[in-house]
C-alpha cells in the first residue's frame, strides 16, 4: 500500500534504540523498577483517553513522560480548532486525568498546520 | 609567644588528631527545600508567556482580551471535569498515591440522610466542610431534639458564623479566574466600607442565646469578642461600639483580634481627624493597660485609619512615629506598612514631591530583601497594594524615571511579581510606568523596558498605546514604523471596533507624516505600500449601493435562500468599517508613492461615487501624489480628472496641477483645450496666473 507515513512509521521497530525512541518514558524497566504493569495498562488508557477526547486532532503519537510522581503528555496537534476549545480541552484533560491516576498529568503540546506537514515520506 | 604555640599547634594539626569528633548540625530542610532554591534562581521572565498558557505560537496569547480568553477556557475546562468528576463520582476512588491527594478526588457530597441526625460529631463535619448554614439548622434541631452540644462546639459554630457573616464560605477560584476576580467579582470595585453585616442574622440570633447561656469570664470574653470583630469586619461600626460599651461595662476584656479591626474602621466611627487619632492613642493605652502586644496588623490598621484621613496635616508626622513605634516592638514593618505610608506622604495627586520619601522606603525595602534572604513573605492582606501605590506614586507625584525604574527592577528580582496579585492592578501598574516613560524619557531607554514586558507580562491598553505612538512620532523613530502594525496587529488594535479605528487613523497619519521629510528607501515605501494594501483587505471597501441593496432585502426575505439571509444579517450585524476622506487620502498616499497604481485609483474612484457618505474630502497631498503618479504612468485623461476635482475642491495647489500637467510634452490638443477650460473654469487666482501653452 503507497500510504504517506510519519517519521516514525518509516522507521522500523528494530531501530527503537538507534535512530528511534519509545513513545513512553519512565524507569519502570531499570533494575528495582517499581509498577511495571501498571504504568503500562496506564499508558494504554492515557492513549485511549486522549484519542477519545481530542478528536482526530493529534497527528503524532502521544508521548508520555514520567517524572517524580508527574506524568507528562506531549504531542503533536492540528490546528482545527480555535484556541478557547483548545484550552478548554487542555484544562479539562489535566484535571480529569489527574483526578483518575492520583498523579498530577500535564499536557505540553505543540501545534501543526495540518496532518500533511508531518508526512516524512510514501511507503 | 602564645602566638607561637598556636602557630606550632595549628601546623601539626595533621599530624596528631584532635580526639573528640563534633558532628555538624543537620539542617531540617522542608521535602520542598530544593523546588524553592530552584525557583529562587527564575525570575519573571518576559520572553515566555505566563505558565498557564502553552509554549507554542498558535496558543500563545498577546493581546489582553485573548489572554483573559484563554485563562477562562481553561479554567472552564477544570470545571467541566469537576462536574464529571462529582457526577461520577464512583470511577474515582481507586487510589495508588501515598499519601493520598484530597483534591484529586469526588468532593464530598452530602447525602441527606447522613445528616439528618442532629449530633455533635454531624455539626463537626458541616463545620470542617464550610456548610455552616446548614450546621446551624443542625444545631436548632439539637435544641429541638434536647440533644446536647458542649459549649466548644457551640463556640466554634459562634465564631464561624461571624466570620463569615452568616454566609458559606466562598469557594476558592482556580488560580486562573482568581488573577480576573476583580472584574468577575463586581462588589468589589465600589466603596469598601460598604455595610455587609447580616442584621438578625444566624450570628445575631446565636449570640443572643449564648448571651443567656454564657457562665464563665472566657466563655464570655470569646462570645464578645467574636462578635464585635465579626461586626467591625463587615463593617458595622454602630453596633460593634454598643457591643464593646457592653463590654466594658461588664468588665469584659477586650482582645488583640478585636483591636485590630477596631483600629481598622475608626474612619467609619469617628468623623474628624483629631477625634480620629485621639481614640486611635485611647486604644493603645487600653492595649497597653490590658498588656496586650500590638502585632504587625495592629500598626497596619492605625496607619490605614491614618490613610483614610486624607489631607491631614498630622497625617505624615504620625506615621513616622507609628514606625517608630514598631520597630521598638520589634515588629519588621511589611510591604503592606509602606504601602499605607506612600499613600499618607502622597495623599492626592499633587502633594508631596519635596518629601522625598520613596526613595528612603526603596532603600529599606531593599535592605530587608538582602536581610531577608532575598524572598518576601506575604504577612499581610494588604503587601498587595504596595507596588501598585508605589509606581503611582512615584509616576503621578514624584514624576522621577529612575525612582519608577528602581521600583520596576525591585518588582523584577526574585519572586516579587507575585505581589500583583490580580490583572487589574497589573494593567494600572504598568500603564502608569509607560504613561511616565513616555512623557518623559529617551527612546534608547525606553523601548528595551518595552520590550521586555510586552507582549507576555503586559498587554497594553489603548490609551497605552495611543502614547506609545505619541512618543514615537516625536522622537522619529523610523525603523519601528513597520514593526508597529506588526505589534498592534498582534495586541488586537486592527479591528472593527470604534475605540481602535482612531489608532489606524493615527498610525496612517504617522506614516504619511514622515514621507514628505525625509527620504525613505525603497525598501521602506515598499513596506508601508504593504501595510495600505492589508488594511484594504482587512477591511473592504462596500460602496454605498452595496449597502443599500442589502437593507432591501429584508422586503425580499422569502425569495433568498436561508443561508443567504444568515449571511447578510450577519453582515448588517457586523459593523462596516467606516472610511473617511481623510484615510482614504492617507492610503492613497502610501500607494501612490509604491507607484500602485490601479489600487489608489480604484480609492479615488471609491471616493469619487460616495462623496455623499464620507466625512472630509480628500487632502491636497493625496490628489498631488496622484496626479503626478498618473502622468508619470501615461494615463492623460485620469489625470485631467483629477485636475477637475481639484477645481471642484477649491484647493491652492491647482495652479501646481496646472503647471505639472502644462510641462508634460504628450499632451493632446483635446487634452489641452480641457487645461483651459478648466484653467478658465476656477476660482482661484492662482491658477489664472499659470502659463498654458
Amino acid at each position: 500500500m503507497y500510504l504517506p507515513r510519519k517519521d516514525e512509521q518509516r522507521q522500523f521497530p528494530k531501530l527503537i534504540g538507534h535512530t528511534k525512541t519509545w513513545n513512553t518514558f519512565n524507569t519502570s524497566n531499570l533494575r528495582d523498577g517499581k509498577r511495571k504493569a501498571e504504568t503500562v495498562s496506564d499508558d494504554l488508557f492515557l492513549r485511549q483517553f486522549i484519542y477519545g477526547t481530542w478528536h482526530s486532532l493529534f497527528v503524532s503519537e502521544l508521548i508520555i513522560k514520567r517524572r517524580h510522581n508527574m506524568i507528562i503528555l506531549s504531542g503533536l496537534v492540528t490546528r482545527t480548532i480555535h484556541p478557547r476549545r483548545m484550552y478548554f480541552l487542555i484544562g479539562y484533560t489535566e484535571e480529569i486525568l489527574s483526578a483518575l491516576l492520583k498523579t498530577p498529568v500535564k499536557i505540553e503540546i505543540q501545534t501543526v498546520e495540518n496532518k500533511d506537514e508531518v508526512i516524512f515520506t510514501y511507503w | 609567644m602564645f602566638l607561637r604555640i598556636f602557630n606550632r599547634c595549628a601546623s601539626t594539626a595533621t599530624a596528631s588528631r584532635p580526639t573528640s569528633f563534633t558532628f555538624p548540625q543537620r539542617l531540617n530542610r522542608s521535602p520542598t527545600a530544593i523546588l524553592e532554591a530552584l525557583n529562587s534562581c527564575v525570575q519573571t521572565d518576559g520572553g515566555n508567556p505566563a505558565y498557564i498558557f502553552m509554549d507554542d505560537p498558535f496558543l500563545i496569547p498577546t493581546s489582553g482580551h485573548e489572554k483573559r480568553q484563554l485563562a477562562l477556557s481553561k479554567a472552564s475546562g477544570k470545571k467541566a471535569a469537576r462536574w464529571i468528576i462529582d457526577r461520577y463520582s464512583y470511577a474515582f476512588f481507586h487510589d495508588v498515591a501515598a499519601p493520598s491527594i484530597p483534591s484529586y478526588f469526588p468532593s464530598y457530597t452530602f447525602d441527606e440522610k447522613e445528616f439528618i441526625e442532629p449530633d455533635e460529631t454531624t455539626l463537626y463535619k458541616l463545620m470542617n466542610w464550610n456548610k455552616i448554614t446548614k450546621a446551624y439548622e443542625i444545631y436548632k434541631k439539637c435544641l429541638e431534639n434536647n440533644v446536647d452540644i458542649s459549649s466548644t462546639c457551640k463556640y466554634a459554630l459562634f465564631d464561624l458564623l461571624c466570620i463569615y457573616n452568616s454566609e458559606n464560605p466562598m469557594d476558592t477560584l482556580p488560580p486562573e479566574e482568581d488573577w480576573y476576580r476583580r472584574e468577575l467579582n463586581e462588589t468589589n470595585q465600589s466603596g469598601l466600607t460598604k455595610r455587609t453585616w447580616k442584621d438578625n442574622g444566624l450570628a445575631e440570633q446565636m449570640f443572643e442565646e449564648l448571651k443567656l447561656s454564657a457562665t464563665s469570664v472566657e466563655q464570655k470574653i470569646r462570645l464578645y469578642n467574636s462578635f464585635a470583630s465579626g461586626l467591625l469586619k463587615y463593617n458595622y461600626a454602630e453596633k460593634a461600639m454598643t457591643i464593646l460599651d457592653e463590654m466594658r461595662q461588664n468588665k469584659i476584656s477586650i482582645d488583640l483580634t478585636t483591636y485590630n479591626y477596631l483600629l481598622r474602621s475608626i474612619s467609619s466611627i469617628k468623623e474628624s481627624y483629631e477625634a480620629r487619632w485621639q481614640f486611635i492613642t485611647e486604644c493603645l493605652q487600653d492595649m497597653k493597660q490590658n498588656s496586650i502586644q500590638p502585632n504587625l496588623r495592629t500598626f497596619n490598621s492605625i496607619l490605614y485609619t491614618l490613610r483614610r484621613c486624607s489631607l491631614y496635616e498630622q497625617g505624615p508626622i504620625l506615621a513616622l512615629s507609628i514606625l517608630k513605634e514598631m520597630r521598638q516592638c520589634g515588629i519588621e514593618p511589611s510591604l503592606g506598612t509602606w504601602a499605607h505610608i506612600i499613600m499618607i506622604f502622597y495623599p492626592n495627586d499633587q502633594i508631596g514631591y519635596e518629601t522625598q520619601i520613596l526613595p528612603q522606603i526603596m532603600d529599606e525595602l531593599e535592605k530587608q530583601y538582602e536581610s531577608n534572604g532575598h524572598q518576601f513573605q506575604w504577612k499581610d492582606i494588604d503587601d498587595s497594594e504596595f507596588f501598585f501605590n508605589a509606581m503611582f506614586k512615584a509616576t503621578v507625584n514624584c514624576r522621577d524615571i529612575d525612582l519608577a525604574k528602581r521600583i520596576h527592577r525591585f518588582l523584577m528580582t526574585g519572586s516579587n511579581s507575585r505581589f500583583i496579585p490580580d490583572g487589574f492592578k497589573e494593567q494600572m501598574y504598568y500603564a502608569n510606568l509607560f504613561r511616565l516613560l513616555f512623557r518623559v524619557d529617551m527612546p534608547e531607554q525606553v523601548m528595551p523596558l518595552w520590550e521586555s514586558v510586552v507582549p507576555n507580562i503586559y498587554s497594553p491598553s489603548i490609551n497605552v498605546i495611543e502614547d506609545l505612538m505619541e512618543f514615537i512620532s516625536t522622537w522619529n523613530i523610523n525603523d519601528y514604523y513597520v514593526r508597529l502594525w506588526s505589534d498592534l496587529l498582534m495586541l488586537g488594535f486592527i479591528d472593527n471596533k470604534q475605540n481602535n479605528r482612531r489608532i489606524i487613523e493615527r498610525y496612517l497619519m504617522l506614516l504619511n507624516r514622515t514621507n514628505t521629510q525625509e527620504n525613505l528607501s525603497k525598501d521602506q515605501i515598499k513596506q508601508y505600500a504593504n501595510i495600505a494594501r492589508q488594511i484594504l483587505k482587512r477591511f473592504p471597501l462596500v460602496p454605498e449601493e452595496e449597502q443599500k441593496f442589502e437593507n432591501t432585502n429584508d422586503n425580499q426575505k422569502q425569495e433568498i435562500s436561508e443561508e443567504q439571509q444568515r449571511r447578510n444579517q450577519f453582515k448588517q450585524l457586523q459593523p462596516v468599517f467606516q472610511y473617511s476622506g481623510q484615510l482614504l487620502s492617507n492610503l492613497i498616499c502610501l500607494l501612490a508613492q509604491a507607484d500602485d497604481f490601479d489600487a489608489s485609483w480604484s480609492l479615488y474612484e471609491h471616493y469619487l461615487s460616495n462623496k455623499n457618505t464620507l466625512i472630509n474630502p480628500l487632502n491636497e497631498k493625496s490628489l498631488m501624489l496622484l496626479l503626478s503618479l498618473s502622468i508619470k504612468q501615461n494615463h492623460i485623461n485620469r489625470a485631467l480628472d483629477i485636475i477637475e476635482t481639484i477645481n471642484e475642491l477649491n484647493y491652492e495647489c491647482l495652479s501646481d496641477a496646472l503647471d505639472l500637467l502644462n510641462r508634460n510634452v504628450n499632451l493632446s490638443i483635446n487634452d489641452r483645450q480641457r487645461l483651459k477650460t478648466i484653467q478658465k473654469n476656477s476660482s482661484l487666482e492662482s491658477a489664472h496666473h499659470v502659463k498654458l501653452i
